[in-house]
């Protein structure tokens, strides 16, 4: 479609979210009780969610609406695909971390609703065909980050977090912003199209659009949290709140994600060279650094965070082979991923319910006996462990095997290797949680509040996990048919 | 003359020493925060430079925006310094080493 005023429809997700983020506000300033403020928060944050899933479907009904408007803006089966992702990784969070914040710890309406203005960014950046919409979409997000971790305003170590987090998520947006000046100053123009028109002119030998690529791809990489740009990861996540790790965990790392695949279909085959060397790299880097190091770990949320530093290496192998079928692979990965830290991370928030404050712990020995204790959460976290070490009915085994056959394709046989050994490597640091699960003996814990919805959707993640695990190739050819379906391919 | 060369090396020296001031620095948080703010500043030089030469009103658009992001961006990291000087009565960097593992 090419007419200056863009279908509206192809905004209603974004309209969506940006209204009901309104009313949230409109809840968290009128003064009732923090207790009710923060449920209606939750409920009207739970059916945004819900309301974008349906106009997302709606844009896809009408075929008007095409994919195309101007001003930045776009809605391919790329940005569809990611965004269905991003909204139900949100909607996860919100089921599973609503229930953190009770009696005991502070409860704050604001969560809600940084959540949404975070999911409003990200949304954005899935649908960003220029840098200027791109980078308005990321900081929208990033800010929103910022003050989510740091949230907990009496806990020194959130508040350490944010710093960090902060700091080096700033330096990272800089890099990117310099890299987007050099690109702006290259192809004269703001829009990602020109870069396939510069590349076609031969500038993808140029020393100046090899930096500004490599600025570009760091910045994205450090919103990802591969190696060797991961230093904050570890930091952030133990230091952050549960229900806010749930947040920066997934749903973030999708909406960079997306930018990285835009960027590579838009360059065509000019940088393709050049990316699958970064990508070699980076997945080597965090495949050895992330493994290595979770196995030296007995705090469950650092150990999560080295664990996601060693995923995203297994999706830069995706990366490495740099085609239909790399890409697809890596987006399945990511998305088979998405399930997998929301059931074990959302099993942890549920354990933490059910004791207070000054009891909770982060450490491995508080699994202890779990298996005794509540045998269904038990389950969930055995399943979401299985399919994050890649144990074969497990979902994860063919995440694992779809980005290492790519890569393989691709002529990296001595990185799939390595990637192997890594994962084995990987699958001790899982199975020791799984033994203090079901092998170890703990005290007993008083429950302060059961919640026996988040049981079931925890107990249906796990199903799904086992499910995709039976039948992968519906969702993988989902994937792959959604990416090539894309206009740059 | 001054050409967009120099603008260029000016934008490439102010982003050199806004990185080096981020990780150097080892004393004050105000000061980390400034030179954070240096480096959006740098970049700023890069895009209203090449937006002049090119003769393209959208960089200097770009830059509007990226001053924008930069006030809510310090605002977020003076309320985050704020909370940090409340529970440890101190800005020093080196203070920010509780967590590690």
């Amino acid at each position: 479609m090419s007419s200056a005023i863009p279908h509206a429809l192809v905004f209603l997700p974004e309209l969506v979210i940006l209204l009901m983020a309104g009313v949230v506000l409109g809840v968290t300033v009128t003064g009732s009780e923090p207790v009710i403020q923060y449920q209606r928060a939750q409920r009207l944050a739970l059916w945004t969610t819900l309301l974008v899933l349906g106009a997302l479907v709606l844009t896809q009904l009408d075929p008007a609406a095409g994919w195309e408007a101007t001003g930045g803006f776009i809605l391919d089966p790329l940005a569809v695909l990611f965004k269905g992702s991003i909204v139900s990784g949100t909607l996860m969070t919100i089921v599973y971390g609503g229930r953190y914040w009770h009696s005991e710890r502070p409860m704050m309406p604001e969560y809600h609703l940084l959540i949404l203005f975070a999911l409003l960014g990200m949304m954005v950046m899935a649908s960003a065909s220029n840098t200027l919409m791109f980078y308005l979409g990321l900081e929208l997000m990033s800010l929103s980050l910022y003050a989510l971790v740091a949230l907990d305003r009496s806990n020194p170590e959130a508040t350490e977090a944010a710093m960090k987090y902060f700091v080096l998520g700033a330096v990272a947006s800089g890099m990117l912003l310099y890299g987007f000046s050099l690109l702006y100053g290259l192809t004269g123009s703001l829009e990602l199209d020109a870069l396939g028109v510069a590349m076609s002119q031969g500038l993808n030998h140029d020393p100046a659009m090899i930096l500004a690529f490599l600025l570009v791809i760091s910045g994205l990489m450090f919103k990802l949290g591969a190696a060797p740009f991961h230093m904050w990861l570890p930091d952030v996540y133990h230091g952050s709140p549960l229900p806010s790790m749930l947040v920066i965990g997934v749903a973030p790392k999708l909406a960079a994600m997306v930018f990285i695949l835009r960027l590579m279909m838009e360059s065509g085959d000019g940088l393709n060279g050049l990316f699958a060397d970064v990508a070699v790299i980076c997945a080597l880097l965090s495949i050895i650094i992330g493994n290595l190091a979770a196995l030296m770990q007995t705090n469950l949320k650092r150990l999560l965070a080295y664990s996601t530093i060693s995923h995203m290496g297994f999706i830069f192998l995706g990366f490495s082979a740099a085609d239909t079928s790399g890409y697809a692979g890596a987006t399945f990965y990511m998305f088979i991923y998405l399930l997998g830290f929301m059931a074990f991370a959302g099993s942890l928030v549920y354990l933490s319910q059910s004791c207070d404050a000054e009891t909770q712990s982060d450490d491995i020995g508080a699994l202890s006996g779990l298996y005794k204790r509540n045998p269904l959460i038990a389950a969930v976290m055995a399943v979401s462990l299985f399919s994050m070490a890649g144990v074969p009915p497990t979902a994860g085994f063919f995440a694992k095997l779809a980005v290492l056959m790519s890569a393989a394709q691709a002529g990296f046989l001595w990185l799939v290797v390595v990637a192997l050994i890594f994962s084995v490597v990987g699958a001790y640091y899982y199975l020791r949680i799984i033994r203090y699960i079901y092998f170890e003996t703990g005290e007993e814990k008083t429950a302060l509040m059961e919640s026996s919805g988040n049981r079931v959707f925890l107990g249906l993640n796990g199903l799904l996990i086992l499910v995709l695990g039976c039948m992968p190739g519906l969702l993988w050819q989902f994937c792959y048919t959604m990416l090539a379906n894309n206009s740059y391919l | 003359m001054i050409t967009l060369e120099h603008y260029l090396v000016l934008g490439g020296i102010l982003f050199c020493l806004s990185v080096a001031g981020v990780f150097l620095n080892r004393k004050n948080l105000i000061v980390l925060l400034m030179a954070l703010e240096l480096m959006l500043l740098a970049v700023n030089m890069n895009f209203v430079a090449f937006s002049h030469f090119m003769g393209d009103l959208s960089g200097q658009i770009f830059v509007f925006f990226i001053l924008t992001v930069a006030a809510a961006e310090t605002s977020i990291g003076l309320a985050i310094m704020v909370l940090i000087f409340r529970q440890k009565q101190s800005i020093n960097v080196d203070d920010l080493s509780s967590l590690k593992g």
